[in-house]
């Protein structure tokens, strides 16, 4: 398919925005907390309403209040403070690459997202995606089709199996599957075509492409790293729930070309500067990740748009230290030096050093480290771990 | 190439169904040394049971109902605390908390619900029961971090209690009746399981779990609920003796 098919098809998916193009784009009136309606909305809803009592508590939430905070406020510059006033964001410790919203306007944020983009702008597409799905009231939509979809496979298959054995009527449910799959995908464009529509009219500029070919390099890495076959698909399998990612970057090119669509601040400083403070909580999971590669590109990548400093180094001192090759020991002790270097190390920093030094038969430069990271953080929870080293 | 066919058709079916097989029954079981007088003149912490109600689809998809399941859960409360005059215990309602302390509740209740599906899994019901369980002791614990709780709240025992019903909608009955007639195949429709379960939070161990997959009293009504709530605290160790020969 073309790129031209494709955006053509994207804006066949998505009636209401293939306006935007021409017109500018308006966020429908808001009319204030919204209420299910009907059976199925509102059993949706009281499954997720259900599900975010617990999840609230749940240990795997960020408690950062100011990330939390400032994340909901590029939400809003987005999609207009009126509408995303109502929703709840929870910042989730997981390193993939994703955000979800619930029908009840409950939003995930995941640190594997948040390391992974450079500026408000960038994260506003994926959160935009995220409202676009809830604003269209996906979840219920596509709950309905999967309902009708599965009843229909039902009868067919008793039918199949009770009037016409032997003219194969089974493989008729076949068509029915791939075409919930592709409904899926096709909320995705809509999701995605919406996003733009939003960011369009806000105050950000569009910066989605990047993002998506960020991703597509980054699993590349990943399957250099493999040995495996680097494939990136013009179109979506039969049981792809999203389009593929060269799709996207396709289409969101074709959006960002457009006159006065990539014209603002992207509000790279900004993010840089409110991230910076949490760095190790957002690359964690990365870093303790098994995807070696992903997780260096991923590292690199931010350092190339926002430059290194002492957390990042840091951070890339851990991926090596943790794999704990004896080569990637020497790697490591580079870079927890750099890092200590820059001034703004955290004092986790120097445990690395020092113990990356005292295996490279370094002892006693080593030592000092380890004293130091005693002296910046004696209630560390490896405290006794490190003193007995320091006594052998 | 008929049985072909049909057994192509079966494993549609068995696919759409997701309902537990036959075998599914109730199981309880009570750790070795608690009793009745363990538990006597103790407080028990009840956690905030944990109740679904909706419908099955044709296909057998859940359908979750908002109405029903508010319903069942208010019966459920008001049966619960009419029963407290049978228990020989003072039961307490889980305090709503925020910070560290909701997130110590959170954990162990989802703890709870994995220790208690798996003892569901692979100690009580034949399938998939593990052989290092199979006729073993019901030993199963979820550790001492449960004594904060017993520590904030003064109660030494938890309660938890689940119950998930999709009854079986119009086009699902149709179904079952369709696939018996016509090819034979055997399929479900509705799914009423439920548990509850008793921990001592000073040793996190399970004391007590009682599990059914088939239980019975439609939650949606009062009277249902009375007969549910019957089913899944029965030969629970808190009863009153009076209350239990009355039965």
């Amino acid at each position: 398919m073309t790129k031209r098919a494709i955006v053509a098809a994207v804006v066949m998916l998505a009636a209401p925005s293939s306006l935007a193009a021409r017109e500018p784009f308006e966020r429908p009136t808001y009319a204030g907390a919204y209420e299910p309606l009907g059976v199925d909305e509102r059993g949706l809803w009281m499954q997720m309403d259900d599900y975010e009592r617990a999840f609230r508590d749940s240990p795997l939430v960020v408690r950062d209040e100011a990330l939390t905070k400032y994340v909901k406020s590029v939400l809003c510059k987005t999609v207009g403070p009126d509408r995303c006033e109502a929703t709840r964001v929870y910042i989730v410790q997981d390193k993939l690459f994703n955000a979800s919203m619930a029908p009840n306007g409950m939003m995930q944020v995941h640190t594997g997202l948040l390391a992974r983009v450079h500026s408000e702008a960038e994260l506003a597409t994926v959160l935009g995606h995220e409202f676009a799905h809830f604003e269209l009231r996906h979840s219920l939509n596509g709950f309905k089709e999967q309902r009708k979809g599965s009843d229909l496979m039902a009868w067919i298959g008793l039918a199949g199996a009770a009037a016409a054995p032997n003219t194969g009527l089974g493989f008729a449910q076949t068509p029915i599957a791939f075409g919930f799959f592709g409904f899926k995908r096709a909320q995705e464009s809509e999701a995605d075509a919406l996003s733009a529509s939003y960011i369009k009219a806000s105050a950000y500029p569009l910066r989605a492409s990047a993002v998506w070919t960020r991703l597509m390099e980054e699993e590349d890495a990943l399957k250099e790293e493999r040995k495996l076959r680097k494939i990136r698909r013009r179109n979506p399998g039969a049981i792809d729930t999203h389009p593929t990612d060269l799709q996207r970057v396709a289409y969101f090119a074709e959006q960002e070309a457009e006159a006065g669509a990539a014209e603002g601040d992207d509000g790279r400083e900004a993010y840089g500067a409110e991230t910076a403070r949490v760095l190790p909580t957002l690359f964690d999971s990365l870093v303790k990740g098994n995807e070696f590669a992903a997780a260096d590109y991923v590292i690199q990548s931010r350092a190339n748009a926002l430059g290194w400093d002492g957390l990042l180094l840091h951070a890339r001192g851990e991926l090596y230290r943790l794999r704990g090759n004896p080569r990637d020991l020497v790697t490591a002790r580079q870079f927890y030096e750099q890092a200590i270097a820059t001034g703004s190390a955290p004092a986790e920093a120097w445990r690395g050093a020092g113990l990356t030094a005292m295996r490279g038969g370094d002892s006693s430069a080593g030592k000092a480290a380890l004293r130091e990271y005693l002296v910046r953080l004696p209630q560390a929870s490896d405290a006794a771990a490190m003193k007995m080293l320091l006594e052998n | 190439m008929m049985n072909k066919w049909l057994a192509a058709a079966i494993l549609a079916v068995s696919f759409l169904v997701m309902a537990p097989m036959a075998h599914g029954q109730e199981k309880g079981a009570v750790r070795e040394g608690f009793s009745a007088e363990t538990l006597s003149g103790k407080k028990i912490l009840l956690f905030r049971p944990s109740v679904w109600v909706g419908e099955q689809s044709t296909g057998g998809l859940a359908e979750p109902n908002a109405d029903w399941t508010a319903q069942a859960r208010e019966f459920l409360n008001a049966e619960l605390a009419r029963r407290q005059i049978e228990f020989s215990n003072e039961l307490i309602i889980e305090p709503d908390l925020v910070g560290e302390d909701a997130k110590l509740f959170s954990e162990h209740r989802a703890l709870f619900n994995s220790v208690a599906s798996s003892v569901v899994n692979y100690q009580f019901f034949a399938g998939n029961r593990l052989p290092t369980r199979k006729n073993k002791a019901f030993d199963w614990t979820l550790g001492e971090g449960t004594k904060a709780i017993a520590e904030r709240t003064g109660a030494q025992y938890g309660l938890f209690v689940r119950t998930e019903d999709q009854y079986g909608s119009f086009g699902r009955k149709m179904f079952q009746v369709l696939a018996i007639g016509l090819v034979g195949a055997g399929v479900s429709s509705g799914k009423h399981v439920g548990y509850a379960g008793l921990v001592d939070l000073h040793t996190g161990n399970l004391v007590w779990l009682n599990a059914d997959e088939q239980m019975g009293g439609d939650v949606r009504t009062e009277e249902g609920m009375q007969k549910r709530v019957g089913q899944l605290l029965e030969d629970f160790p808190g009863f009153k003796p009076v209350a239990t020969a009355a039965k």
